[in-house]
């Protein structure tokens, strides 16, 4: 079984810095692009899902953790499998934030 | 030497939010990535290796050079690479850092663990030569004479313990997938369970996790695990 968990794209309210709770913001311009830039990572992975679950909210809600943090920037993922004869969950990757090609990010670096 | 700051924070977004789940740019933070060895003789063939000494293979030392060109491309500074002294990390780590012009050392308490018996043998050589038990725990020696789930993870607890002593600088740690996963469980607060159950973090060879560490606010971030981006492209 697979299992990835995904934060939201930048919302309005990140962008000003509110608390946002289950209030709710639509994403930014840029919270679009971040979703489009994953979107383009995901399919030069050939990642590929059998069912997506999605927070009502435009936005997913925020979790507030206390130390340690798994810090989940906008679009951050992490894959985890869970073996259901071993009982044993693995955590396959974690990535906090899409890494920009403007930013010497691997989407250039890979495809250079 | 390189940069003390590693999250990148953008100018005029500084709130809430992020005070909560962001790492707060400080002189403080350690800014520490864990690397694992390319494929080593050992992995090639299925071996459990433990601290048994074995070289890379040459795609070992590809994936090595991959990496090189990814962290060139990407611009990535450390301030100093701290290597275990086996083999296949002095390997992966020695090319690091002349590649990058960072100065290394190398820790024996950053070596994999002492899996006794087992070490250098396949799994069918286990299976024939040592006793195979229903329930192991946490306490039990690896490969009768080796490390306990235990004593890995206390020695795992040293380490993190020994980077910490040092000042908040960017740490590049070159060690082993077994001895990684407790670095982890030491830094997330798991402990060993019995029969090796407990959550994995998976580490492909020259795979590498980040972390940043806050000492005034004692707060662990995770930013990243097991990335190996640049082997998928060698692959492609």
């Amino acid at each position: 079984m697979f299992i990835t968990l995904l934060r939201h794209g930048e919302s309005e309210r990140n962008l000003s810095g509110v608390l946002q709770g289950q209030s709710d913001y639509p994403l930014t311009p840029a919270g679009l692009e971040q979703a489009r830039q994953l979107a383009s990572i995901w399919k030069f992975e050939d990642t590929k899902f059998d069912l997506t679950t999605s927070s009502p909210l435009r936005r997913a809600p925020q979790a507030h953790y206390n130390s340690p943090i798994f810090h989940f920037g906008n679009t951050g993922y992490a894959q985890f499998s869970y073996n259901l004869s071993t009982r044993q969950w693995a955590i396959l990757c974690f990535n906090d934030q899409i890494k920009l090609p403007q930013s010497g990010g691997f989407i250039s670096w890979k495809t250079d | 030497m390189g940069k003390l700051f590693c999250v990148e924070h953008a100018v005029g977004r500084s709130n809430l939010v992020n005070t909560m789940t962001k790492p707060i740019q400080t002189p403080n933070m350690f800014c520490i990535t864990l690397l694992r060895h390319g494929e080593s003789q050992g992995n090639f063939e299925g071996r459990h290796q433990g601290q048994a000494d074995f070289p890379l293979t040459d795609i070992g030392r590809a994936q090595t050079k991959a990496l090189v060109d990814r962290w060139i491309a990407e611009k990535k500074e450390f301030d100093l690479v701290i290597s275990s002294p086996l083999l296949r990390a002095r390997e992966t780590a020695q090319v690091l850092a002349s590649q990058l012009d960072i100065p290394i050392e190398f820790d024996p308490i950053w070596m994999e663990r002492d899996n006794g018996l087992m070490a250098g043998l396949s799994p069918e050589e286990v299976l024939e030569t040592l006793p195979q038990y229903d329930f192991i725990h946490p306490y039990q020696p690896i490969g009768q004479t080796g490390e306990s789930q235990w004593e890995l993870y206390l020695r795992a607890g040293k380490a993190v313990q020994s980077l910490i002593n040092k000042s908040p600088r960017s740490y590049l740690i070159v060690s082993h997938g077994g001895f990684l996963n407790m670095f982890f469980y030491a830094t997330l607060g798991i402990v060993p369970q019995p029969n090796f159950h407990g959550p994995r973090f998976r580490f492909n060879n020259t795979a590498f996790a980040t972390l940043n560490y806050n000492p005034s606010s004692h707060r662990w971030y995770v930013l990243g695990v097991n990335d190996h981006l640049h082997v998928n492209s060698m692959e492609g």
